[in-house]
């Protein structure tokens, strides 16, 4: 990887976003600790209520308190996305330097497969691969992770694709570099920001196709719960109790922007050329 | 009676993050119909910036802060814009730099060239299209029905040049703003261009405005000239003058640069040093950093542009300058020798390379390579210890792939490629990579040639560590190689965008010379340069040869750098060498018909008769015959397209493959 930005200030974006998600991370370990109540504990007589003093965030269609279940439920998001997006970076960096580096038939075999993959939607491909066994965080996990490897695989094969025709690729081609330091060392360190931007995204999508996978009863259990799951669960009564969908929605779109923060953050941090002029 | 167009201390800045950046300050210049101003200056002079103001399409956050411009006594800086939009296309034309971007590659030639029509003239769509076949017919585009009918891919780069200015002609205008106009094309193309320019201007009488960093295509079709430099005219007045007795040490120095066919053997006079800071804006002169006649007055007081002669404005206090040639030459120093009896570097025997135009898969569909592109076709040369071999061509001829083929980035069909005794093309594993050490390349385009995300010292110890080097820790080694190259050895710690172009060229040689190479391949390595930065690459090059005795094949589209620079030289065309010999040979006749019209065609600041050739390369049907009849200006008869030419040998190691015997050659 290339050498950090020593000496320059941290970009603005990276300092906010890293921070926010800091916070994230730190509340939803916490969760179990700090949560008011437990989050499966129903309480029949408090059902859909508005927030209030007892339940900051109200309650749902149970009874359970909205933010208790929202803390709880960030653990699994928050370990579903990244999780996730790191199955499809292990598989599809190296897959797709390979593709955009080697050219021809590894190239030309490889987007093919990806072409068929790709053409099954990813719902459909989570079930296929969900619905054999017993599910779990891990295998929703992993399974997420595999549905984002083709695009993943395709974009760093772009990328690849355009830095394999660089001067300073065909140069150390000229000295008789071998292929894995022409992968890691030339082509890699210049694909991170884009890889980094793609990353960011695609952890986003993750938790949602997570939270989907969930709904259609492959994911997440009940009574256990992530945010898509519980902004699914909240749908039908989001007129008669905005406030259930609202948590989870809102902690979702804050991990969102923090995390696309962070992305760009890193990408800049990565880059020399932010360490302006000499 | 006012001329076409006045421009007067026009001043122009660029909003940034950094502050306002002054990008021309006191520009002033007149422009009569059917002459030419010609705007010279090197990267980051302005010249573009002036082009793009007098078009009204600065880009956001540029603007013109003080003076004016008027196009027949009419202002265009304070002009609405939509009346800018209108004067746009109907009364001043524009040509770009690159004919490979600057037309939509979705939309036919035709219709680009009728669309001013159709917007400004208000022609309908066939009259339109009747009308744009007869511009390209104007522009010497044969079949023009058949052209405008077709997608710029279709069309080599001079044809869409072409295309470009019959556009820019479609309505009419009084005039053109031409940027760079020919820096993309090859000199037999260019030459051709600028023919065109020239008969449009007096068959119509327009104005033009014509920038360049060329001084040799300035002097063949500027009538004034105005020489920027960071910001600053400079000198400016007619053009005569100022190419014959330039009176600012900036324009001597240009001139100094610039390796000429005629004074051969000199070495160049680089300027050294590099532009000014553009957010520092100096008082006094801003060329003084640089200048070898700076007196403390240059550097205190305002330099203003005064008048030498009638013709000529100059911005120096020291003008007339008393020795305006170079400074004493250096002492000739010692020459590498090479050792009797060593066999040569690099021999290449009879190498062939057809590349197939489709994919991978082309071959499984029976498309056999018969279709495919000839690129090397039974090429055979020597590269002598400590020689440096210049190989010349248009693009197209083939000369990139040939030295691709030394260092096996680009396997060839057939032949035989040895460097030090060593076979290259049927070496593999740890031997091909003991072979590839030998042979270093350097690149065109210092921006792309240095990985960004390495630093200096590791762009060029890498290769140190490869080699094997044992002998001073790779730091000390990486500090010895900078100062090899001319750069401090604190530069080890810097990333490439740290760097300007020229020392990136610096880092680029270092880290070629780090496995102790006996050849350096430089494939067009000073092209991408300013003139200025060029020379002193070309000079660095040939003491490289003289202290380390490194062959180089120097490969180049530019003629006059190459018999600057090289012992001996090669020409290649269509993948056939045409003609070979010692660069003194090859200086003067007899030449292969191709050679003689590239002598003819660079543009060094020479007069004389010069010669046209027609068409371009043409890369596609194999030829029985000799590969230049369909452009050669003395083909004999039907001979030239059947009978494949001998080789004649006009003196010793000066061979030339042409039909036309020797003695005729020489008479030309």
């Amino acid at each position: 990887m290339a050498r950090l930005n020593r000496g320059g200030r941290l970009p603005a974006s990276l300092l906010v976003g890293g921070g926010l998600f800091a916070l994230l991370v730190a509340v939803v370990v916490a969760a179990p600790w700090v949560a008011p109540y437990p989050y499966d504990e129903m309480d029949i007589m408090a059902i859909k209520e508005a927030p209030s003093a007892a339940h900051w965030l109200g309650t749902d269609e149970f009874g359970r308190d909205v933010l208790s279940r929202l803390l709880i439920g960030g653990r699994t998001s928050l370990f579903l996305g990244a999780a996730a997006t790191a199955v499809s970076l292990v598989i599809g960096i190296p897959l797709g330097l390979l593709a955009g580096y080697v050219r021809g038939f590894v190239d030309e075999a490889m987007m093919r497969i990806i072409d068929v993959l790709m053409s099954v939607p990813p719902i459909l491909m989570g079930l296929l691969i969900l619905s054999a066994t017993r599910p779990s965080v891990w295998k929703t996990a992993i399974a997420v992770g595999i549905i984002y490897v083709p695009v993943m695989t395709r974009l760093v094969r772009s990328v690849a694709l355009d830095l394999s025709r660089e001067e300073f690729v065909l140069a150390a081609q000229g000295r008789g570099e071998r292929l894995p330091w022409i992968l890691l060392r030339e082509i890699l360190p210049n694909a991170w920001p884009s890889i980094i931007v793609e990353a960011s995204l695609r952890m986003t999508f993750a938790v949602m196709l997570a939270a989907a996978l969930s709904f259609l009863g492959l994911g997440v259990q009940p009574p256990s719960s992530d945010w898509g799951l519980m902004i699914s669960e909240a749908r039908p009564f989001i007129d008669s109790a905005p406030w259930i969908v609202l948590g989870p929605g809102l902690a979702l779109c804050v991990t969102v922007v923090a995390i696309n923060l962070m992305g760009d953050g890193l990408r800049d941090l990565l880059d020399p050329r932010m360490r302006g002029r000499a | 009676m006012t001329a076409l167009l006045e421009i007067e201390d026009l001043a122009i800045a660029y909003g940034t993050a950094r502050g306002p950046m002054q990008a021309v300050e006191g520009f002033s210049a007149r422009v009569e119909r059917g002459r030419t101003l010609g705007i010279v200056g090197e990267s980051g002079s302005g010249k573009s910036t002036v082009a793009l103001a007098l078009m009204g399409l600065l880009p956001a956050g540029a603007r013109v802060t003080a003076g004016s411009m008027r196009l027949a006594g009419e202002e265009l800086t304070t002009m609405t814009p939509e009346k800018r939009r209108l004067t746009r296309g109907r009364r001043i034309g524009m040509v770009f730099q690159d004919p490979f971007l600057s037309l939509n590659p979705g939309l036919t030639v035709g219709a680009q060239v009728s669309e001013p029509l159709t917007v400004h003239r208000g022609l309908d769509a066939a009259a339109a299209m009747a009308e744009a076949a007869r511009l390209l017919d104007s522009v010497g585009i044969g079949r023009a029905v058949e052209v405008a009918a077709s997608y710029p891919h279709q069309l080599s780069g001079g044809m869409r040049q072409r295309a470009m200015i019959a556009t820019a002609l479609a309505c009419d205008p009084e005039m053109l703003v031409l940027d760079e106009p020919t820096t993309a094309l090859d000199v037999t193309i260019e030459a051709q261009i600028l023919d065109l320019l020239l008969g449009l201007q007096k068959d119509r009488g327009v104005a033009m405005v014509f920038i360049s960093h060329n001084l040799g295509v300035i002097q063949r079709v500027a009538h004034e000239v105005a020489v920027l430099y960071a910001g600053r005219v400079i000198e400016q007045g007619s053009a005569e003058a100022i190419l014959s007795a330039p009176q600012h040490p900036y324009t001597a120095g240009l001139l100094g640069s610039l390796p000429t066919l005629d004074h051969r053997g000199h070495r160049l006079t680089p300027i050294p040093g590099g532009l000014p800071d553009p957010f520092r804006p100096m008082h006094g002169c801003n060329f003084a950093p640089r200048c070898r006649y700076r007196e403390e007055a240059c550097v205190a007081e305002r330099q203003v542009l005064r008048s030498l002669a009638p013709d000529q404005l100059v911005r120096c206090r020291r003008a007339p300058l008393e020795d305006p040639a170079p400074a004493a030459p250096e002492p000739a120093r010692a020459r590498w020798a090479a050792a009797d009896g060593a066999g040569p570097v690099v021999e290449i025997r009879e190498v062939s390379k057809t590349f197939s135009r489709g994919g991978w898969a082309a071959g499984l569909f029976g498309r056999a390579p018969a279709t495919g592109l000839r690129a090397l076709d039974g090429v055979s040369l020597r590269i002598e210890p400590g020689e440096i071999v210049g190989l010349v061509g248009e693009s197209g001829s083939g000369k990139s792939t040939l030295g691709r083929c030394v260092i096996r980035l680009v396997q060839p069909d057939a032949g035989e490629i040895t460097v030090q005794g060593r076979d290259v093309l049927r070496a593999s594993g740890g031997a091909l990579r003991r072979t590839l050490l030998a042979t270093q390349m350097i690149f065109q385009n210092p921006s792309s040639s240095l990985n960004p995300r390495h630093t200096v010292a590791q762009a060029i110890g890498r290769p140190v560590r490869l080699s094997g080097w044992k002998e001073t820790p790779v730091a000390a080694r990486v500090t010895q190689l900078l100062e090899l190259v001319r750069l401090p050895a604190t530069y080890a710690e810097r990333y490439p965008h740290q760097l300007s172009g020229g020392e990136r060229q610096r880092v680029g040689i270092a880290r070629a010379l780090a496995t102790r190479p006996s050849v350096l391949l430089c494939d067009e390595a000073v092209s991408a340069l300013d003139v200025s930065v060029q020379a002193s690459i070309v000079n660095l090059l040939a003491d490289l040869r003289d202290e380390l005795g490194v062959a180089i094949l120097f490969i180049s589209h530019d003629l006059s750098v190459v018999a600057h620079l090289a012992d001996r030289v090669a020409v290649l065309y269509r993948g056939r060498l045409v003609e070979e010999g010692p660069t003194e040979e090859i200086l003067r006749a007899p030449n292969h018909p191709y050679t003689e019209a590239l002598l003819s065609a660079a543009p060094l600041l020479r007069t004389g008769e010069r010669i046209r050739l027609r068409g371009e390369i043409d890369t596609a049907a194999p030829i029985p015959g000799c590969c230049f009849t369909g452009r050669c200006h003395r083909r004999i008869d039907e001979r030239c397209d059947t009978v494949p030419p001998p080789l004649r040998q006009a003196a010793t190691d000066h061979g030339i493959l042409c039909h036309i015997p020797v003695e005729e050659l020489a008479a030309r």
